[in-house]
Order: C-alpha cells, then structure tokens, then sequence
C-alpha cells in the first residue's frame, strides 16, 4: 500500500485538560482519524507548524493565551479547518472566534456523535465540491443552475432574497453562519444588533422550506449566534 | 481601657499577632461613640442657639409663653434625632435661656412675679419630661431595629443552612448514581449482558445531565448576583423563542399534554434571545416537574396592554396566596414541592427576564394551577422618515 492511501485524516487537539484530551483522542482514534495533541495554545501553534493538521479542535479556555489569538496565529499562514470548544453562555466569544477565522463550534458539554458530524462537515468544506451541484438534504433539494429550489419534489417560489439567503446557506451547508456574516452578505448591514429582517427572512424561509416551520429541521437556530442550514445524509 | 496586644514577649520575641484586626476596631468603635457623643451636644446647643435667635426676632410680635412653646417644639424635635443626655440638656439650657430672654425681668435669670415663676417651673419640667419621653421612644425604636436585624441574621443562618441541605442532597445523589452505575458497569461487560449495560448507561446519562443543569444553575445565579450578566439585545423573534425552547424541554414535559399559540403578527422585541431561552425553559420545567403527569402545560404569546406577553399556564397544585409573593426568592421552595431541586429555578427566571428590562410575574388560575407571565415592552414606533 502505498504511503498517500495509508494516510489518515489527522486532528489536532489543543486542550489544557488531559482527561478530555484522552477522551476525544479514544472517541476519533475509534472513528478513524490520527490525533495530536497539544496541551497550551504556544504548543499547539507549534505541533501545527511542525505537521499540520487536516483539521484542529480548539479549547477556547486555555492557561497560557486565549482561544482568539491562537485562532488569529494560526490564521496568519494556514487555512486548516477550526473547530472550537466553548461553553454554553460565552457566545459573544463564539462569534468572535467565527468573526475571526474559526469555521464552527461545538458546545461543551457535547455528545461525540455531534462532534464527529462537525468534523465530517469541515472535511468536506475544506475540500469543495463543484458549486453547479445540486444540494440535497432531506426533503429539500436547492439547484444553483437551474434556480430550482424543491421540497419533497414539489417547487418551491422563493424571492430574490429569500433564494439568496437560502444559496448562502447551501454554500455553508452543514456549517453555523453568524447573525453578522448573514447581515453583511445578504444586506450589507455591518451592525450586528439589527437582527430583524434577518430573522423576519428566516422565518418566510422556514414556512417555505420546513415540514413543519414550528419545529424546522433543516435551518436550525444556533442561540445567540447564528443559523444552521443542517445537512441530512 | 485598651484592647491593645503585646507587640513583643518578655524574652523578646516580636509577635505577629499584634496586627490583629480585632483591637484597632475595638478602639476606633469607642471613639466613634465619644466624637458622636459630643457631635449630639452640640447639635443640642446650636439648636436651642437658632430658636432662641429666631425667637428674639420675632420677640415684638409674641408673648413669651408662645416663646416657651416653640423652645418645646424644638426640644421634641431634638428628641427624635439625638440621644436622651443631649435632649435633656437641651431642655435645661432653654428652660434658662427662656427665663433670660423672654420672662421679666428680661435679661436676668431672676424671676420677679409668683406666675412667672410657675411658668418657668412648668416649662421645666415639661421640656424635661418631653424630652425624656421622645428620647425613650426612640431607643424602643432602635432596639427594635436592633431585633429585627438579629432576626434577618438568623433567618438568613437558617437559609444557608436549608442551601447546604439542598445542595449536598442534590450534587450527591448523581454522583452516587455515577460511581455505582460505572462500578457495575465493568462487571457487565465481563458478564456481558447488553441490555443491563445499556440500562447503566442511561442511568449515568441521566445523572450527568442533572448534575450538568444543577452546576449551571448555581453558576448563573453567581453571575447574576455578582452582576456579570450583560444582556445582549437584538431584534428576536418571539415564536422563534418559543418553539426552540419548548422543543428543547420536550423530553422533560413528556407525559404533559403540551399546547403552544402564539397570536399572528407578533412585532419584533429587542431582547437577549439566550436569557429568554433559558427563563422560559425554567418556567417550563418547573411546569412539568410542579404538576403530576396528564395535566396540561400552555405557553401562549400575545400582546397585551402594550406588552408582549409569554405565558405558561398549568394545572397542578398551584401555591397557596401567601406564599405567593416569595415564590421568585432565591432557595424558595413550596412546602408540597416533590423532592429534588434547590428553588434556584424560578429566580434564575425573574433575574433573567429583569436582566432584558422586563418583569415576571405569578398569580394562581381560576381553575388551579399557576400563571407565570413574563411581560417585555414593546418596541417604541419608529419615526417614519
């Protein structure tokens, strides 16, 4: 077997906790990945330095420097996928992590099945497919030529901005987009606070696209930072 | 007498000790109370100095025994806000100056005329009893003040107590659930009996997200309390709330029928979209784990005398009126409540919602059960441009 085949996909995990990282390196060594690990944010700069990684799963509670300027190092050179760990209420640190170059989260505590899912999500981003694909993902299947949006085979009449929110979304498929990425790409909009025709459009969105638009499934809300457009295999 | 401690041994050694708190605080109390002590007095004496001036001016214009009554007034007055010496010696010292200044002859403590006399003995002796009088009741009120304070202490004694009993009771009993699941859990593996493994991982599963929601509720409380709760407002959705968080707390209101309504139209609020989440999620959960399994648990949206209104409706026992107003106190808990819980739930709630500028309020339904509404102000109309 040759040397490229053998590879595998390799994490690196910067956390300062040694039960967590033993833990996370048990649940992706299972899945099949390759894990290095770092225990502080300078550590982890090097490791990624010295082998870089395909993908890297970063505390944002670090001893030595904080999540965000080991984001924005490591932004400097490389464009390795990040997927940061945070706490539940620390979402203005999220956004700032996303605003700055992370490409999603996950929240601690988290099932592993959840942060799998993330990585897979990363993967693929960091390798694209052609954007003339269509999108599949339930019942929804959004075709970028044709201008085609349907819902359980039956099209769907979307507005322009509607259509364009939608297309961000399959862009980013399976990935968070925060409220100020959505504001600025979709009505150039650079305050963050002025969510309601962002949310006013989510909800049309919803009564267009989801089974049922009380529950949605498919464009989730992430509290406090942003949407989901989640991608069911 | 000082308090003061040996700085140093006989045999020369220093001790340092010597900085204890305790002797310094000792001392600094006693002079507090002489420099108050002589501050009383010469509020006393200035007192009686400005009435005896203002009454001298207004001296063509009223007899002396008006005189006499306004020096009462005052030394009545006095009472209410300086110790029994000071008033005492203000009633002397205005008996005197009244004889001075006002009874004949003027200008002379002599007393000429047997009514004066009188008057003067009269004066006396009610400016002293007055003053005596008004002294006494303001001591009754301090040491009743003194009381009530001795009570808040043990009261509040008792309450951290009641916390520690709660608390322990309810970190321990999911780590008792863990440490015996995982123990028996390496057991079956070797048995290997997956059903019972799988048992033991729900157990365990359970546990953690008991313990997981008691340790986030004791954290937001600290962050409430030591105020590090920053709301952040956006324009947010109120259906949009509403249905994340009802679907989030499904699995806790299982066995509850379950009705949401939300009024078409709904403006947008401005309004901290996370801290909303989590006071209606604790409303709902307190809902499901308050009433016994079947009765139904509602949560409507709705505009009402110009506020938006989210309301959670159930049918369980309610709480009886008088214990109503401290249903949203920290540790609170109904003498009927079911175990488990600390009372944090409901005062996360008010915290939250006060947090964003709204209120939350509770009342008992016609039929039984409780009302909880949480009221946001709407948004103020835009000026059309």
């Amino acid at each position: 077997m040759s040397e490229i085949a053998t590879k595998k996909t390799t994490i690196l995990v910067i956390d300062d906790e040694v039960q967590i990282r033993r833990l996370l390196r048990t649940c992706l060594e299972i899945s099949g990945y390759a894990v290095a690990e770092a225990d502080s944010g300078q550590a982890g700069i090097e490791e990624a330095v010295r082998c870089p990684p395909d993908v890297v799963l970063l505390d944002m509670g670090l001893p030595d420097m904080n999540g965000l300027s080991v984001i924005k190092r490591l932004r400097e050179w490389s464009q390795t996928p990040i997927l940061i760990v945070s706490v539940r209420r620390d979402e203005e640190n999220k956004i700032a992590a996303l605003d700055n170059g992370a490409n999603d989260y996950v929240t601690k505590p988290f099932g592993t099945g959840e942060l799998l899912a993330r990585i897979r999500v990363l993967m693929r981003a960091a390798h694209p497919r052609p954007t003339m694909e269509v999108f599949h993902s339930g019942p929804l299947s959004v075709d970028p030529v044709g201008r085609n949006v349907k819902v359980n085979g039956r099209a769907v009449r979307l507005t322009a901005t509607e259509y364009s929110l939608l297309l961000l979304f399959v862009q980013h498929a399976g990935k968070v987009l925060t409220h100020g990425q959505l504001l600025r790409e979709i009505w150039g909009v650079t305050e963050a606070d002025k969510t309601g025709p962002l949310r006013v459009y989510i909800g049309y969105l919803r009564e267009k696209i989801e089974p049922d638009p009380a529950k949605p499934e498919l464009l989730i809300t992430e509290p406090g930072v942003g949407y989901r457009l989640v991608v069911n295999e | 007498m000082t308090f003061r401690a040996p700085t140093s041994y006989p045999d020369g050694v220093t001790d340092d000790v010597s900085a204890a708190p305790l002797p310094p605080t000792a001392r600094h109390r006693r002079g507090l109370v002489n420099a108050e002590s002589i501050v009383q007095y010469l509020t006393a004496l200035g007192v009686v100095a400005l009435v005896t001036f203002a009454a001298l001016l207004s001296k063509p214009l009223i007899p002396p025994e008006a005189a006499a009554l306004v020096f009462l007034l005052s030394v009545v007055l006095l009472g209410l806000f300086v110790r029994r010496g000071p008033t005492l010696f203000a009633a002397a010292i205005s008996a005197l100056l009244w004889d001075f200044f006002f009874l004949p002859p003027i200008y002379a403590f002599r007393i000429r005329r047997f009514e004066d006399a009188m008057l003067f003995g009269i004066y006396f002796v009610i400016a002293l009893v007055l003053g005596h009088l008004t002294a006494r009741l303001r001591a009754q009120q301090d040491a009743e003040r003194q009381q009530h304070r001795l009570e808040m202490l043990t009261a509040s004694e008792r309450l951290s107590k009641t916390l520690m009993d709660s608390m322990s009771h309810e970190m321990r009993t999911p780590i008792a659930v863990i440490q015996s699941a995982t123990s028996q859990l390496a057991r079956l593996v070797d048995q290997g009996s997956p059903e019972s493994t799988k048992a033991m991982i729900a157990e365990i599963e359970e546990a953690t997200g008991r313990l997981n929601r008691l340790v986030s509720n004791v954290l937001d409380m600290t962050r409430l309390t030591s105020g590090a709760v920053r709301p952040r407002l956006n324009e947010c959705d109120v259906a949009e709330v509403v249905h994340l968080t009802v679907a989030e707390n499904e699995g806790e209101m299982a066995g509850h029928p379950v009705t949401v309504e939300i009024s078409p139209g709904l403006p947008i609020i401005q309004m901290d979209f996370v801290l909303m989440q989590q006071a209606l999620g604790n409303l709902l959960s307190n809902a499901s784990r308050h009433t016994p399994p079947g009765t139904p648990i509602q949560i409507a949206a709705c505009v009402e005398h110009g506020e938006m209104v989210l309301r959670v409706v159930d049918h369980g026992p309610g709480v009886s009126a008088e214990l109503l107003p401290r249903i949203f106190d920290k540790f609170f808990r109904a003498p009927n409540a079911p175990t488990g819980g600390t009372g944090l739930g409901l005062s996360l709630v008010k915290g939250f919602v006060e947090a964003q500028g709204g209120r939350v309020t509770a009342e008992n339904g016609a039929g039984g059960g409780m009302i909880f509404s949480i009221r946001m102000p709407l948004p103020k109309p835009q000026p059309t441009l």
